[in-house]
């Protein structure tokens, strides 16, 4: 059997690059990768190349520390992935449920189509505050990145997986 | 209430969107090599695919048959679902910025993935209602989600396998999907529909 360096951990890491140093914070921003991977090896479906072109494609963190960093550096920061999932589940799936259960309770009630689709959209919209309220403050800052290195300057290529790849 | 949750069953596994009807095989492949990267386009997929779905039937119900204009469905559905997606980008970073910048590489996927767009075109050519059509775009992106999260289990496995030489990566992916496909006919007549 093979050994995998990171079967075990937690963190879901990303390569960031350091573009503002303040007070015992930087603030990083990250490459946008691919969400499949294909396209950070090769030409690929292009989905990475389309959204490097479009607003919002970089995303800014700030993170804790206070170690000698210039601009540009590379770092490799970490998110708690169960607290990731957690908040996934939260905003992509409880309105969700309430779009199916003002639907099917409008089934229930044998109300015809706009009405219920009025009662699906009713149960849609008063799930986010619900979230919102469930989220909170304590799972805002359970996604807040953490810093986890500082890597090398890499050469020529910048994508986050190739990067990591060649520092294990 | 059986009659939905026996309907949901249906379509997230009997005709389960990806191993049966053979839709949203690019992400199922290429998003699936890490569980953790298979649940967050699995979520961030239930939640465009099912606003899709209802998004469309709205619009071929109220705006495209009225008409009789359904020969624009494609055009109109592909719009739809951008719409969809743009929305979904929109609201997640209001409520939570950093979920969307941990899952906003997903969105973009999202667009392209036929499986959007095959379920928004079953449920209208299916003609059902505005309950069915909520529960046929959730069932169907379950589906999806589960096979997504199973399969990458599965690699995350075969990873650390010896693996012959000639099989490794994509070939035993591959030789996995279709035994999982097969798995998944077992399903057949677990439901009445």
């Amino acid at each position: 059997m093979k050994t995998s360096a990171t079967a075990t951990d937690e963190l879901l890491r990303a390569v960031v690059r350091v573009v503002a140093i303040g007070d015992g914070e930087v603030r990083v921003v990250a490459d946008q990768q691919a969400a499949c991977g294909g396209c950070t090896v090769a030409a690929g479906c292009g989905s990475r190349v389309l959204a490097s072109r479009g607003a919002g494609t970089t995303t800014a963190v700030r993170i804790d520390g206070t170690l000698a960093l210039a601009i540009g550096d590379l770092l490799e920061v970490g998110i708690d992935g169960a607290a990731l999932t957690r908040a996934a589940a939260l905003f992509y799936l409880l309105p969700l449920l309430g779009l199916a259960a003002g639907a099917m309770l409008a089934g229930l009630l044998q109300w015809s189509n706009g009405p219920a689709l009025l009662a699906g959209l009713a149960g849609f919209a008063a799930a986010f505050p619900v979230c919102r309220h469930l989220h909170g403050t304590r799972g805002a800052a359970a996604l807040r990145p953490v810093f986890v290195r500082r890597l090398d300057r890499p050469g020529a290529c910048t994508t986050g997986a190739s990067v990591i790849a060649r520092q294990l | 209430m059986q009659e939905y949750v026996l309907f949901i069953i249906a379509t997230a596994l009997v005709n389960n969107v990806v191993l049966v009807k053979y839709l949203g095989l690019c992400p199922f492949m290429g998003v699936s090599k890490k569980v953790d990267s298979a649940i967050g386009m699995g979520f961030a997929t239930t939640f465009v695919l099912t606003l899709s779905a209802v998004l469309s039937w709205a619009l071929d119900s109220f705006v495209l048959a009225p008409l009789d204009v359904e020969f624009l469905r494609i055009l109109v559905f592909i719009l739809a679902i951008a719409a969809v997606v743009q929305f979904t980008e929109v609201v997640i970073k209001y409520f939570s910025p950093a979920l969307y910048q941990v899952l906003g590489i997903f969105l973009p996927l999202i667009t392209t993935n036929c499986a959007v767009l095959g379920v928004a075109l079953l449920n209208v050519q299916e003609s059902h209602g505005f309950v069915h059509s909520v529960l046929y775009g959730f069932g169907s992106s379950l589906g999806f989600t589960l096979v997504m999260i199973v399969f990458a289990g599965l690699r995350e496995r075969l990873a650390l396998a010896d693996v012959p030489e000639s099989f490794e990566g994509t070939p035993i992916g591959i030789l996995t999907a279709g035994l999982l496909a097969l798995a998944f006919l077992g399903f057949t007549g677990l439901t009445p529909q």
